[in-house]
């Protein structure tokens, strides 16, 4: 065991954690949202973050400058990631919602076999890297210690994302037929809403965000087929300690994941992954909704 | 017994097929076969959880790896007889069945599902980072078997007998009143509860009888390959037994071999002219999902119901 | 609140509810309701929706805990005990949303209420196919599904699925029936021939019938006893005659309109 009260290191750690914590709370929160409302685990999600990072590859090897590249790209990847969603949403998954949700769980996961393929084809097998963003490459005096730019610009943008959709969610209209939807779905036909149009939208948000999630994680990962099955994972876990649904639980999930991770391998070496999964099971046993979801509601 | 050859006319020819199939001396039906039996027996244990009991698992890979890596370690590292390797790596996948079904059975639906998934992965983890013991991310090589089964037509008639007694008891089960209970459970587990029936014992008790199939079809797995390799506990490994079961039809008791036949064989087949297997799987996958959802089983019964019954 | 007596009879009390409150977020559905079921008798609770009666069978069937209060069957305290033992000791029931096993066929679905009664649901040796085949049929022809019997539950019309939901009920021989407005949804020449049925039942099975019901011709055309809820409260409780003429009954929930 290698620890150290050196207050610089452990300030790094828990900045890395923050860092990684907040990059996957930007992909896990639109998964919790599409879960919330459709009630759809969608395994697929993985595969539109890696969809994501592959866009923002394109734009910046089409871009001379990069700082351009990098930028469009993120939002062409959030861009990509609505039309895909869009089609796949109301072509497809909207003939599934009355159907067991075992057959919703398998049609996401065709979705993750034909998307895997699809950008091997694309893209080819080989592994990329982007570096940093202009602007983003420095590192910033935080006074403790020197930290990257660029991570902490990761660090600031979760919790503006979080409060952005919390303000939607607590005082939109569109946020009030949301959060409706979330506890009662019998409920939003009777305040005659368009349902249809709820869950496209959502669908569309939630994996637009999953598209921004992988073109923000391009700098920090190798791009390579397959990286999805692990992001994906990460993502379940989040969705799951934090409780499935729950914006703010998916951004506490995040956290911890976050720190399990970094101060797990820090400690543990190698055995952090088996540590995170304890971790789950361990806040699953005691909270079996997770830290701030409610109750499973049994149907009948 | 003239009736009761009729009555299982399809059953008794296919093992006499499956019997005489070593005769046409070709090694690569052989091996081919041997695959697709261990398949089918690991998709049929799957079944019964997502089958009868309406559970979608997708960590099912996990007892198919304790089995395995239970009956490598056993037999390579402990040098133990082949019988009580054999016997103590289907009772670590009851074990381990029992631990982890004590937790998900708890839950229902999606929950169950992620749960699963999420002990599924703690096992690929384990099996990963053990080095010492499981061999890591090289895999658990060289597994000493005994000489009988070295020989690829002796083990194909070991897997296969296997297969026969394992595929027996499992339809013995589903046939059962402990088998109606299951689907009690799937069909409105409100109700079952309101009849009596204690659905927790009866989900728990699926979920370890389901381990232990897949632990006996983990470890004929590990014989065959001589070798137990992390992949076969992720996530996808998981997806795609799934993916048999659903495209044999799981609401059938035979649907799941005939996923496995169909999936292995199409996956060879597949393989000769592209290196892009799993987008044709997606596609069959979201084919059944989409439009079929009974599978290959709910096809044969379609095409039984509207064209050989008439005469 | 007084008991009436229905006669002279000495009665043994099935079911004894005391005291039973249960509130969710501060809304009280029950606030200290206390009432009793006489054996033999058909007794129904009755209110304006959202009276409590849902959330008062569920606390007898075991769904939910009541903050305060305790329910005895036959002088046992239900506390604590779970669901599926509360139906073992004789108490089944009906959903107001039918509530059968859809893919399973007719025979299927009381078979395995026979099944889950002699509790043979643990044994994975024993073969189910013709198990309990007279005794299914004996059921079906009790609720007029003996026609059906191959068919799925979930391809029946919506009043036999009802009829299928009560043999299902009574297959696990119960002492006491707790039905969830039984005719519900269903139409006028269903809904009689339902009350026929259930009074030919009670008889014949010397049951006791709970039931909750808001079709008033249905209640005093069954009920020997009617027990009246009013927001999650007991107002009035006594035979039809009694129920009809009390006055705090006509104001809150009939709206002074004679009965």
């Amino acid at each position: 065991m290698i620890m150290t009260t050196n207050p610089a290191f452990l300030f790094v750690h828990a900045m890395n954690s923050l860092a990684l914590g907040m990059n996957l709370f930007i992909i896990a929160v639109g998964l919790t949202l599409i879960f919330g409302v459709l009630r759809v685990i969608n395994f697929a999600h993985g595969a539109f973050f890696m969809v994501g990072a592959y866009v923002l590859l394109s734009f910046t090897r089409w871009f001379e400058h990069p700082a351009i590249g990098f930028w469009i790209g993120a939002v062409a990847a959030m861009v990509t990631l609505g039309l895909i969603a869009y089609f796949v949403e109301r072509h497809l998954l909207c003939h599934l919602y009355e159907k067991e949700h075992l057959l919703q769980l398998l049609f996401t996961f065709a979705l993750v076999l034909i998307i895997g393929d699809i950008t091997k084809i694309i893209w080819g097998p080989l592994q990329h890297s982007v570096s940093y963003p202009p602007g983003f490459n420095g590192a910033v005096n935080l006074g403790i210690s020197y930290y990257p730019a660029y991570l902490l610009f990761l660090i600031l943008l979760g919790p503006i994302i979080a409060l952005f959709l919390w303000v939607i969610l607590e005082y939109t209209r569109w946020g009030r037929i949301i959060r409706a939807a979330r506890l009662d779905r019998e409920m939003l036909l009777a305040l005659g809403t368009n349902v249809k149009a709820v869950y496209s939208i959502v669908f569309v948000v939630g994996s637009a965000l999953a598209g921004l999630g992988g073109a923000l994680a391009v700098p920090r990962m190798a791009i390579e087929p397959g990286m999805d099955s692990l992001v994906i994972i990460d993502c379940f876990i989040i969705v799951i300690i934090g409780g499935l649904g729950s914006m703010w639980g998916s951004f506490l999930g995040a956290i911890i994941l976050g720190i399990s991770t970094i101060f797990g391998t820090l400690i543990f070496q190698e055995w952090e992954i088996v540590v995170v999964y304890m971790l789950l099971i361990i806040v699953l046993l005691w909270r079996p909704s997770g830290l701030l979801g409610t109750p499973e509601k049994e149907r009948h | 017994m003239p009736f009761y050859v009729r009555k299982n006319f399809w059953t008794i020819t296919a093992l006499a097929l499956l019997a005489i199939l070593p005769l046409t001396g070709s090694r690569y039906s052989i091996d081919l076969t041997t695959q697709v039996l261990i398949y089918a027996l690991f998709a049929l244990s799957l079944n019964i959880l997502v089958g009868y009991l309406g559970n979608l698992s997708f960590g099912h890979a996990a007892f198919f790896s304790i089995g395995g890596y239970t009956c490598a370690i056993l037999l390579t590292t402990y040098n133990f007889p082949f019988l009580i390797s054999f016997l103590t790596a289907l009772a670590f996948s009851a074990i381990a069945a029992f631990l982890i079904g004590l937790v998900c059975v708890r839950r229902n639906h999606m929950y169950f599902a992620m749960l699963t998934l999420a002990f599924g992965m703690l096992v690929w983890a384990i099996a990963l980072k053990w080095r010492p013991v499981t061999g890591g991310d090289d895999g658990f090589v060289g597994i000493n078997i005994p000489t009988i089964l070295s020989n690829p037509i002796n083990f194909y008639y070991f897997t296969l007998l296997t297969s026969i007694i394992a595929t027996y008891a499992l339809w013995t089960i589903c046939n059962s009143t402990f088998g109606q209970a299951m689907i009690a459970i799937r069909e409105n587990q409100n109700r079952a509860l309101f009849l009596g029936i204690d659905t927790q014992s009866i989900r728990l008790k699926a979920f370890v009888i389901s381990g232990i199939f897949a632990g006996l079809s983990g470890i004929l797995f590990a014989l065959y390959n001589r070798g137990m390799y992390p992949e076969s506990a992720f996530w996808t490994e998981s997806g795609q037994v799934l993916i048999m079961v659903l495209l044999g039809g799981m609401h059938s008791f035979i649907g799941p071999i005939l996923g496995a036949i169909a999936l292995y064989s199409l996956e060879i087949f597949i393989n000769q002219f592209t290196e892009y297997w799993q987008i044709v799987l997606g596609g069959i996958l979201l084919i059944v999902v989409l439009i079929a959802p009974e599978g290959l089983a709910g096809g044969v019964i379609w095409v039984e119901k509207n064209f050989l019954k008439k005469s | 609140m007084g008991r009436e007596k229905l006669s002279e009879k000495k009665l043994i009390v099935m079911l004894k509810i005391s005291n039973i409150t249960k509130s969710f977020d501060g809304f009280f559905a029950l606030d200290d309701v206390s009432l009793f079921v006489d054996q033999g008798v058909i007794h129904a609770v009755i209110g304006p929706n959202g009276a409590g009666k849902t959330t008062f069978f569920n606390i007898i069937s075991g769904i939910l805990a009541p903050d305060n209060g305790s329910v005895y069957f036959k002088g046992q305290n239900l506390a604590k005990i779970e669901p599926h033992k509360i139906v073992q000791l004789g108490i089944a029931r009906s959903f107001q949303r039918v509530n059968i096993f859809p893919r399973k066929t007719v025979f299927e679905n009381i078979q395995i209420a026979l099944i889950a009664r002699d509790q043979l649901h643990r044994s994975p040796f024993k073969k189910a196919s013709n198990l309990f085949s007279e005794e299914v049929e004996e059921l079906l022809k009790v609720v007029n599904l003996f026609e059906q019997v191959e068919l799925r539950g979930g391809d029946l019309s919506h009043g036999m699925q009802k009829q299928l939901e009560l043999a299902i009920a009574l297959a696990s021989q119960p002492k006491i029936l707790l039905l969830d407005e039984p005719t519900a949804g269903m139409s006028l020449s269903e809904t009689q021939s339902c009350i026929k049925l259930l009074k030919n039942i009670v008889q014949d099975r010397a049951l006791t019938l709970l039931f909750t019901e808001h079709d008033m011709q249905v209640v005093f055309g069954m009920a020997d006893y009617i027990s009246v809820l009013h927001h999650g409260r007991l107002i009035a409780s006594g035979p039809p005659s009694k129920i009809r003429e009390n006055s705090e009954v006509k104001r809150v929930y009939l709206g002074n309109k004679a009965l």
